[in-house]
């Protein structure tokens, strides 16, 4: 289900497309906020946010703007990149409660370390300052409207068609939704235009599949998490694939495996990885199709998508 | 913003119908002096020329679009005549694992071909809107009027 760990852009690719300035704006923006919290809270929101995310949201808002507008960033565009982490970290500690997981970003976890109730305290507390943080930008909030909603849907829909033998369509469906809503959200929030919409929900769709694929090959740079879809029947895009022969998908959809019925599964998962890499090449080619159709410069876009691209490689 | 985007010129390789239609469609705008459109340009001429021009990209878009269901069908052939053929049998041949791999297929196709619809009209709108604006800003030079209303991106906040 965790899609964040993969948040790995790094500085080269930040300084590469010229957005050092803009992304120290948004750090000292976060930890200002931080400090200006309620004291209740500030431990927690601390924990949360002044750990190693690498900002790759408020990179595919900058970037989306980029290839729009040669100009300077502009101040409602800055302030989405600091409310989209608000958005995106309530999307993780939420997630990291469903999921039942310890450890994030090598460390533990928000519910794990403060207990549940600060957990889910925090999420509203940081959802209401995002909101207030918007101030009079409407089509924002319009958009972080539409991304909750999603991601709420998404998280039902995810969790409910667990061990279900589906097919790489639902899969696309429910990637789509899940971290495809993200990604399109940060797209318009760059784009002030719908222009680029589609464009982000295929960067989205290609993060999700690249992390399903990372985390089948193990890579612990991707943060894991590849144990726990496998032992929740989460429908991957390896799962997906392997689950198409008869014998996996009766295994998959089983309701307590066993350890060498995970193997099994596990097993088949990898075996489908030329397969899924292939998918997500085709996925990785329409999204470039799109930044080249309907922005002014695709190359900030084109690098987020190989950017992304190689996270399955990792 | 005003700075307009440059005609897409690239596609798919696998577009390749849409491609070679699209390039005659670039030659014939050029051919016209639409896309250029400098100042002091016969901007009576060219809003004449804007219903033949609109033809233009709605045929080539169809162009595209019809290369993009044929490529999907011919990918997912063997499936959908599968597909069809199961029905006829009412599925007694048809393993339910089977079965749901067929309707997996079918579903992509049917994906596909609505994706490419959707992104032709989109990129249909898209060159429209370009041309469209052309011809505003060339208007505009013409009687020495601002063109601060065409701003189509601004941020609305």
């Amino acid at each position: 289900m965790n899609k964040a760990d993969i948040n790995r852009p790094g500085e080269n690719i930040i300084a590469a497309l010229g957005f050092q300035e803009a992304m120290a704006t948004v750090r000292r923006r976060l930890a200002e906020w931080v400090q200006s919290s309620d004291p209740e809270m500030r431990a927690t929101l601390e924990w949360q946010f002044l750990s190693r995310s690498k900002y790759f949201r408020p990179l595919t808002i900058f970037s989306c703007w980029r290839s729009i507008d040669p100009g300077p960033i502009r101040e409602p565009i800055l302030n989405s990149a600091v409310v989209v982490e608000f958005f995106h970290n309530v999307s993780l500690v939420i997630d990291d409660i469903v999921d039942r997981s310890d450890e994030r970003r090598g460390r533990p976890t928000l519910h794990k370390q403060f207990g549940e109730l600060h957990a889910l305290m925090a999420s509203g507390y940081i959802v209401a300052d995002g909101y207030l943080r918007l101030r009079d930008d409407v089509q924002a909030m319009s958009l972080f409207s539409e991304l909750l909603k999603r991601l709420a849907v998404a998280e039902c829909m995810q969790w409910r068609l667990r061990r279900h033998p589906l097919g790489v369509e639902d899969w696309r469906r429910i990637a789509g939704e899940d971290t495809g809503s993200m990604f399109e959200v940060c797209a318009c929030l760059g784009d002030r235009s719908e222009r680029l919409r589609r464009f982000g929900g295929l960067l989205g769709l290609l993060y999700h599949g690249c992390d399903d694929v990372g985390d089948v090959r193990g890579a612990a740079a991707l943060g894991g998490g590849g144990e726990a879809d496998l032992r929740d029947g989460i429908l991957t895009l390896p799962a997906a694939l392997a689950i198409r022969d008869p014998s996996i998908g009766v295994l998959f959809c089983k309701a307590d495996p066993d350890s060498s019925d995970l193997r099994a599964i596990a097993d088949a998962f990898a075996a489908q990885l030329p397969n899924a890499e292939k998918y997500l090449d085709e996925v990785a080619e329409e999204a470039r199709t799109e930044a080249r159709l309907f922005s002014i410069n695709p190359a900030p876009l084109i690098a987020l998508v190989e950017q992304t691209r190689r996270l399955s490689r990792r | 913003m005003t700075d307009l985007p440059k005609e897409p010129t690239i596609a798919p390789q696998s577009d390749l119908l849409g491609s070679l239609f699209s390039s005659w469609a670039d030659a014939w705008r050029i051919g016209l002096g639409v896309s250029e459109m400098p100042a002091g340009v016969d901007v009576f001429g060219a809003v004449l020329s804007a219903p033949a021009q609109a033809c233009w990209i709605g045929f080539t878009a169809w162009l595209r679009y019809s290369g993009a269901v044929a490529e999907a069908f011919a990918r997912y052939e063997a499936s959908l005549i599968q597909a069809e053929l199961d029905r006829a049998d009412e599925g007694r041949g048809t393993s339910p694992s089977a079965g749901r791999v067929l309707v997996d297929e079918t579903r992509a196709f049917l994906r596909r071909v609505g994706d490419a619809a959707t992104l032709e009209a989109r990129r249909a709108q898209h060159e429209l809107e370009q041309i469209g604006e052309l011809i505003a800003q060339a208007a505009a030079v013409g009687d020495g009027t601002s063109l601060d209303h065409v701003r189509r991106h601004e941020i609305k906040a």
